[in-house]
């Protein structure tokens, strides 16, 4: 229990209403600061504590309850209600998307809460939609703001035990079922001081961004963590940031954010899509210490073309801050120092392609994810024979620490297997298993990639991440390609979908073009791609969260390889 | 601006917009064919919003484009929401 603080974080947030009454605790923006909304300490406390009587006076404590906000205020006096009074808050997306709208109702028959907390709006919305989806909604409490702040005074509201389970993270996850990670009060402290630490945020910094509330990231890192530390949590709805990706500067400029962060496709979109006619003259980041990057694989080359785009602006290359983490960790393991910026290795491709590390000037480059944090232990083991790795090898990450979730909702199989996980030889565990693969250099992580991405070549370990990135870089391409392997009889082929600009489809033929795949993935890597699929923008299947659908992906190219069994592929 | 010429210049910048991103597109024959079927990602979608933004000068839903998901469609609904703000400002 070193370091971690006896107290639960709603308490530690309301206590700033006794020193700071007045100050500025969460500010939404929809667009310009005209349009902000302001909650100081003081209201922060009356309206958390007001809608925390109400759930306990519901007899919630102790149960689940689904949270469907649009991005705003409500959701984190909701929030911090539940986690004040001991209710067991479940966070989900508030889509139209039918889709979307899909996976919240196989979260909430797998959650099965007790009531459903949204806005006066979209309450009933949420309420028709489940009925769509089949959900006997009949049984569920459906609160809205007005039925959550009817109150009588409660006295005997008390505080929650660090032990006890505090709130439900569903992971966007690649594969169809969803998973509910359960987190602790005493995981959210102990990581709330992890992340206090490795970014070096002060006692009421100012911090935010456009990151969704109900996300790892957005919702420990983006909103929780200003909070703890008394500060002020800035922040707009994530479309509003898609929409005009000049906004999240502005925000940082104009309220003087120390920290931010995103994952490396916030970044992408600011170069790409502000023009350099814009006028950006009155935008001064030179504030801004801590550019948090993660939440998915770091590119260098997206963190160099932003540092020139805006480092005019005063953005200091030195402030990119690669970080990794994971709902299973609550959210931070390892990132930054400060002011170290991007650090890269460059590694041999053969050795790599073999899980060793051998440093060479030109290879396979790898971004370092910073610092482990001091208050985790991390492992390079060997995924298949549970063995430590030596220095020298690449394996999977395994994790321990106050931060680590104690498992998955309902869903023990999983939960033995990836949260309780032991080194062949050592009686240290258990330890998580992240399914990331990397390795440690000087106490640092690099992550390599995925194992279930992994795919072994005769030998050798293909990275699809890699090949991805050569076939989005061939100036034919549209930017988008999946690579993935298929087994036929007893050979593993290696398939790559690669979405082609309309203009070259109409004049250059498939042929061609698969040809062109095959020399480029040859030149880069060394191997054959053995399925080239040309795809049309847009055509490969992605989850919501923009993550490639692997499995669909195979299908795509068992149905080109059916087609063309009979010739060359 | 008058309506012709801010019809004129939606069509303008949106029409640019798809031909940057689908470079050698016709964008004539698919004014009425739905963005997603040119391929667009719903980041696009978001994106032709906060062009309408730019031309009408006054600030719209972000998800407009998934609404009216074509270029006429979203044309013709930007216009009516300029003719809205307009008579909500009218005197009397």
């Amino acid at each position: 229990m070193k370091g971690i603080k006896s107290i639960c974080y709603a308490h530690q947030v309301l206590s700033f209403a006794e020193s700071t009454p007045d100050k500025a605790a969460c500010i939404f923006q929809v667009r310009s600061p005209e349009s902000a909304c302001t909650l100081t300490y003081g209201e922060l406390r009356k309206d958390v504590i007001a809608r925390a009587e109400m759930l306990f006076s519901l007899g919630l404590k102790g149960k689940r309850v689904a949270l469907i906000y649009p991005p705003g205020l409500d959701f984190v006096v909701t929030f911090l209600a539940c986690l004040y009074s001991g209710v067991v808050a479940v966070p989900l997306n508030l889509s139209r998307n039918t889709l979307q709208f899909q996976r919240v109702a196989l979260v909430i028959r797998e959650a099965d809460p007790s009531a459903v907390l949204s806005d006066d709006q979209n309450l009933p919305i949420i309420r028709t939609a489940l009925e769509k989806q089949n959900i006997n909604t009949s049984e569920l409490f459906w609160l809205d703001n007005d039925s959550l702040s009817n109150t009588e005074q409660s006295d005997s509201l008390e505080p929650p035990q660090l032990e006890d389970l505090a709130f439900i993270q569903y992971t966007s996850g690649s594969t169809s079922t969803p998973k509910g990670v359960m987190v602790s009060h005493k995981n959210i402290v102990a990581n709330q001081e992890s992340i206090r630490k490795a970014c070096g945020h002060k006692l009421g910094f100012m911090g935010g961004g456009w990151l969704p509330q109900f996300h790892d990231m957005g919702l420990i890192g983006q909103m929780m963590q200003p909070l703890y530390m008394g500060g002020t949590y800035v922040f707009m709805p994530p479309m509003n940031f898609i929409q005009r990706p000049r906004r999240w500067l502005e925000m940082i400029s104009h309220y003087r954010f120390v920290s931010s962060a995103a994952p490396n496709f916030g970044y992408e979109h600011c170069v790409k899509a502000i023009s350099d006619r814009e006028d950006l003259s009155g935008i001064d980041l030179s504030c801004w210490k801590v550019a948090l990057n993660g939440s998915e694989p770091v590119n260098d080359r997206t963190m160099a073309a932003f540092s020139e785009r805006f480092g005019p602006y005063g953005f200091y290359p030195k402030a990119f801050f690669p970080c990794y983490g994971m709902a299973e960790t609550t959210l931070f393991v390892s990132g930054g120092g400060i002011g170290n910026g991007v650090k890269t290795e460059t590694l041999d491709l053969d050795q790599f392609q073999q899980s060793k590390r051998k440093p060479a000037p030109t290879g396979a480059t790898v971004v370092s994810c910073g610092s482990v944090s001091e208050d985790f232990r991390v492992k390079i083991v060997n995924p298949y024979s549970a063995v430590s790795c030596l220095e020298s090898e690449i394996g999977e990450v395994w994790i321990q620490g106050d931060g680590v979730a104690s498992g998955y909702w309902k869903n023990e199989d999983k939960t033995q297997e990836i949260f309780g996980a032991n080194i062949i030889g050592s009686d240290d565990g258990p330890y998580l298993r992240t399914g990331d693969l990397g390795y440690l250099s000087e106490g640092e992580l690099f992550i390599t990639g995925r194992i279930k991405e992994l795919i072994i070549m005769r030998g050798r370990n293909i990275y699809p991440y890699d090949i991805e990135r050569t076939c989005n870089e061939m100036e034919q391409g549209a930017g988008s390609t999946a690579v993935t392997s298929v087994e036929a009889g007893t050979k593993t082929l290696l398939c790559a979908i690669v979405e082609i600009r309309k203009n070259v489809l109409i004049n250059t033929s498939d042929e061609d073009l698969k040809l062109l795949v095959r020399s480029r993935v040859m030149d880069a890597h060394d191997v054959n791609v053995d399925v080239v699929v040309i795809a049309r923008p847009g055509d490969i299947p992605r989850t919501t969260s923009g993550k490639l659908k692997r499995a669909e992906c195979r299908k795509m190219a068992l149905a080109q390889l059916e087609e063309v069994s009979e010739g060359s592929l | 601006m008058s309506v012709d010429e801010l019809e004129s210049s939606l069509h303008s910048e949106i029409g640019s917009y798809i031909t940057n991103k689908f470079p050698g597109i016709d964008v004539e024959g698919i004014r009425d064919s739905s963005f997603s079927g040119l391929g667009l990602d719903s980041l696009g979608h978001v994106e032709l919003s906060g062009i309408v933004e730019n031309v009408l000068g006054t600030a719209v839903q972000p998800d407009i484009a998934f609404n009216y998901p074509t270029i006429n469609s979203l044309v013709n609904h930007a216009l009516s929401l300029k003719s809205e703000v307009e008579e909500a400002h009218e005197p009397g």
